[in-house]
C-alpha cells in the first residue's frame, strides 16, 4: 500500500479576513435552467452579492448572413424572418426597406397601402412579444397567475395574425414591392374589436402591477441601470426607454407609415425609476399605444394596390436600414452589386446592444435576483451571434493563425494525408 | 396607496367560468382560418408543363425536378415537406394553377422518406379516379 503524500499547506489563521478568499466565481449558463438560449455569465461573487459580471456570447452562430449571399432578395425575406422567432416580422421589414432604398435610386417606389399594412402587423407584434415578455417575467418572479392570464390574452392578437397572414410565428407577408395580402373588411372589423378588448385587458394588468405588492416587491429597486450608464453602455429600446431615454426610432427616424401623419399622435413612453419595474411598466404601457395606433392606422388606411412589380435587379448601393424592433433598434445594412443577390449583409439586432447594460445591471444585485434581471432585457441571444470564437482547453488564451490560400491547401493535403478513413 | 391580493378575485372568477381558455386538440378539432392557411402542398399533374419556376423560387430548395412522361419539358416537381418551410412562394410562382397550399396541417410522419410527396408518378386517368372517390 502505498503511503499517502503530506502536502504542507499554508493554512490561514483562523479569522484572519485578509487571507480568505474573498470573491467566488459562479458560472451562469451556457446550459442553465433559467436560461431559455446558450449564454454564459461570469458572476463573481462576495457572500450572496454579484460583484462583477462577465457575459460571453457566441454559442447559436447559424451563418445566416453568409446563407443571404446565395439567395435572391425575394427568398431573403423568408430567410431573415428565421433570425428570430417571436420579432421576425420585423427583420423582413429592414431588409425590405433597404432593398426598396435601393430601388429607389431608379424611381421605384412601393404603394402606400402596403406600407401600411407592413405596419399594421409590426405593430400586432409589438403587442404579442410585449406580452408574452410580460408573462415570462411573471412567471420568472414566481406569479404563475397572471403568465396563464396574459398569455390567455395574447391569443387574440396571435388570432389575428394567423387570420391576415396564414401562420402563427413566421408571416412572410411582406415582398420586394409591397405586400402579398390584402386586408378584407371581415378581418379590419375583427381586429378593431380585438384590439379593444386587448386594450381593456392591458390596462386592468396595469393596474394589477401598480398596486399589487407581489410584483412591487419582487421588481423595485433590482437591476439598476441609471440614465447615465444607459447613454454610456448605447442601451436600446425599452431598455434605455425605462432609464428616462427618450429613444425611439419610429419617432426619431421615421419610416414607412410612421413617417406619415401617424407622428402627430405618436407617443415615446418613458419611466423614470430605472429598476426592472419601471421596465415592465413601459411595456405594458406601449402595449397600449400600440393597441391605438393599430386603430389609427385601420381607420386612416389608404385605397390602392398593395403590390408593384419591382425591377429584377437592385442597383449598386450601401444601404443601412434602422427600424425598432419590439426589443430594440434593429439594424440590416445591405450591400448590392446590380445583381437579384447581395453582396453583402449584416444584422445587428437589439440584444447585442443590450447585452453590456445587464453586465452592469447584475453588479450589486443578489444572485437570486439574477434570472429576472437578466429576463428584463427581453433576451434574444440566438438571434445575435454572428460570429464564432475559439477557445483552447485552457480557456484563456484564443490561439487563431493567419493563413494563406497556398498554407491552407498544404494543410488540408497534409491533413487528409494523416486521417485517410475519414468521410463527410 | 398598494393593495394585496388584487389578482385574487381575477383567478376566482376564471375558477368559475363554465368556458375554457384551451382546447383537448387530437380530441377535438383545433382552430384554424377558414382561408390562407398555409399547409401540405397539392400538385396537379395534368396542369403543370415542368417550367421549373417553382424550384427557382423556393428559398430552402425543398422542390426537386424529375423526369416525367406527362409534362410538356419533360419534368415534374417532387417536394420534400421535411426542409419545407410553407411560405407560398411556389404557388405564387406557378403560372398554370398546378401547384397549391391546401389547409391540411397535421403533417407527422414515422420516417424522413415519407415526407416526400408526389414522389410517385400517377397516370392522369388514375388521379381523376382518386379525385371522384375523394
Amino acid at each position: 500500500m502505498a503511503e499517502k503524500k503530506i502536502v504542507k499547506v499554508d493554512a490561514p489563521k483562523t479569522g484572519c479576513v485578509a487571507c480568505m478568499p474573498r470573491t467566488m466565481e459562479i458560472p451562469l449558463g451556457p446550459q442553465h435552467p433559467a436560461l431559455k438560449e446558450p449564454e454564459h455569465f461570469l458572476l463573481e461573487v462576495e457572500g450572496e452579492v454579484i460583484v462583477n459580471a462577465t457575459p460571453r456570447i457566441g454559442y447559436v452562430h447559424r451563418g445566416i448572413e453568409k446563407l443571404a449571399e446565395t439567395k435572391t432578395y425575394s427568398q431573403n425575406l423568408t430567410l431573415v424572418e428565421r433570425v428570430c422567432g417571436i420579432c421576425s416580422h420585423i427583420h423582413s421589414i429592414s431588409l425590405v426597406n433597404a432593398t426598396e432604398t435601393a430601388l429607389g435610386l431608379e424611381g421605384f417606389k412601393p404603394p402606400e397601402r402596403a406600407e401600411y399594412i407592413r405596419t399594421i402587423v409590426s405593430e400586432l407584434e409589438r403587442i404579442h412579444s410585449h406580452i408574452l415578455w410580460f408573462g415570462v417575467a411573471a412567471h420568472e418572479i414566481g406569479f404563475d397567475t397572471l403568465f396563464m392570464l396574459s398569455w390567455r390574452d395574447r391569443e387574440l392578437t396571435m388570432d389575428i395574425l394567423e387570420d391576415i397572414s396564414g401562420n402563427r410565428v413566421n408571416y412572410a407577408i411582406n415582398e420586394v414591392g409591397g405586400t402579398r395580402r390584402d386586408l378584407s373588411e371581415k378581418q379590419i372589423a375583427r381586429m378593431n374589436k380585438y384590439m379593444d378588448i386587448t386594450i381593456k385587458r392591458l390596462k386592468r394588468y396595469t393596474e394589477i402591477c401598480l398596486k399589487e405588492d407581489t410584483i412591487r416587491l419582487r421588481t423595485q429597486g433590482i437591476g439598476v441601470l441609471l440614465p447615465s450608464t444607459a447613454k454610456k453602455l448605447c442601451a436600446v429600446g425599452p431598455t434605455a426607454r425605462a432609464s428616462g431615454l427618450k429613444i425611439d426610432i419610429r419617432y426619431d427616424d421615421p419610416y414607412n407609415a410612421y413617417a406619415g401623419p401617424l407622428r402627430d399622435i405618436f407617443n415615446v413612453i418613458t419611466y423614470d425609476t430605472n429598476d426592472v419595474f419601471s421596465r415592465v411598466v413601459v411595456r405594458l404601457l406601449e402595449i397600449i399605444e400600440a393597441c391605438k395606433y393599430v386603430k389609427w392606422l385601420l381607420a386612416n388606411l389608404p385605397d390602392g394596390p398593395v403590390f408593384i412589380k419591382p425591377p429584377r435587379k437592385v442597383p449598386e448601393a450601401h444601404v443601412l436600414s434602422r427600424t425598432e424592433a419590439p426589443r430594440g433598434e434593429l439594424i440590416h445594412y445591405l450591400w448590392s452589386n446590380n445583381t437579384n443577390k447581395p453582396y453583402r449583409l449584416k444584422i445587428t439586432t437589439p440584444t447585442l446592444a443590450n447585452i453590456l447594460s445587464v453586465a452592469e445591471m447584475l453588479k450589486g444585485d443578489y444572485i437570486a435576483d439574477s434570472t429576472i434581471t437578466l429576463a428584463s432585457i427581453d433576451p434574444c441571444f440566438s438571434c445575435e451571434d454572428r460570429i464564432i470564437t475559439i477557445i483552447n482547453k485552457d480557456r484563456r488564451k484564443a490561439k487563431v493563425d493567419n493563413l494563406t490560400m497556398d498554407q491552407l491547401r498544404k494543410y488540408s493535403r497534409e491533413w487528409h494525408a494523416k486521417n485517410k478513413r475519414w468521410k463527410k | 396607496m398598494p393593495r394585496p391580493g388584487v389578482i385574487i378575485c381575477e383567478a376566482l372568477r376564471n375558477a368559475f367560468k363554465k368556458k375554457k381558455a384551451t382546447i383537448d386538440y387530437p380530441f377535438q378539432e383545433g382552430v384554424k382560418p377558414k382561408k390562407g392557411l398555409r399547409g401540405a402542398h397539392y400538385f396537379i399533374l395534368e396542369k403543370c408543363t415542368g417550367c421549373r419556376a417553382c424550384e427557382r423560387a423556393c428559398p430552402p430548395m425543398c422542390i426537386e425536378m424529375v423526369p416525367s412522361e406527362v409534362t410538356k419539358t419533360g419534368k415534374r416537381p417532387v417536394i420534400n415537406l421535411g426542409e419545407c418551410i410553407f411560405c407560398g412562394l411556389c404557388e405564387e410562382a406557378c403560372r398554370y394553377d398546378a401547384l397549391f397550399l391546401t389547409d391540411y396541417i397535421e403533417l407527422s410522419a414515422f420516417g424522413r422518406d415519407e415526407m416526400i410527396i408526389y414522389s410517385k408518378e400517377t397516370k392522369p386517368s388514375e388521379s381523376k379516379e382518386q379525385q371522384e372517390e375523394g
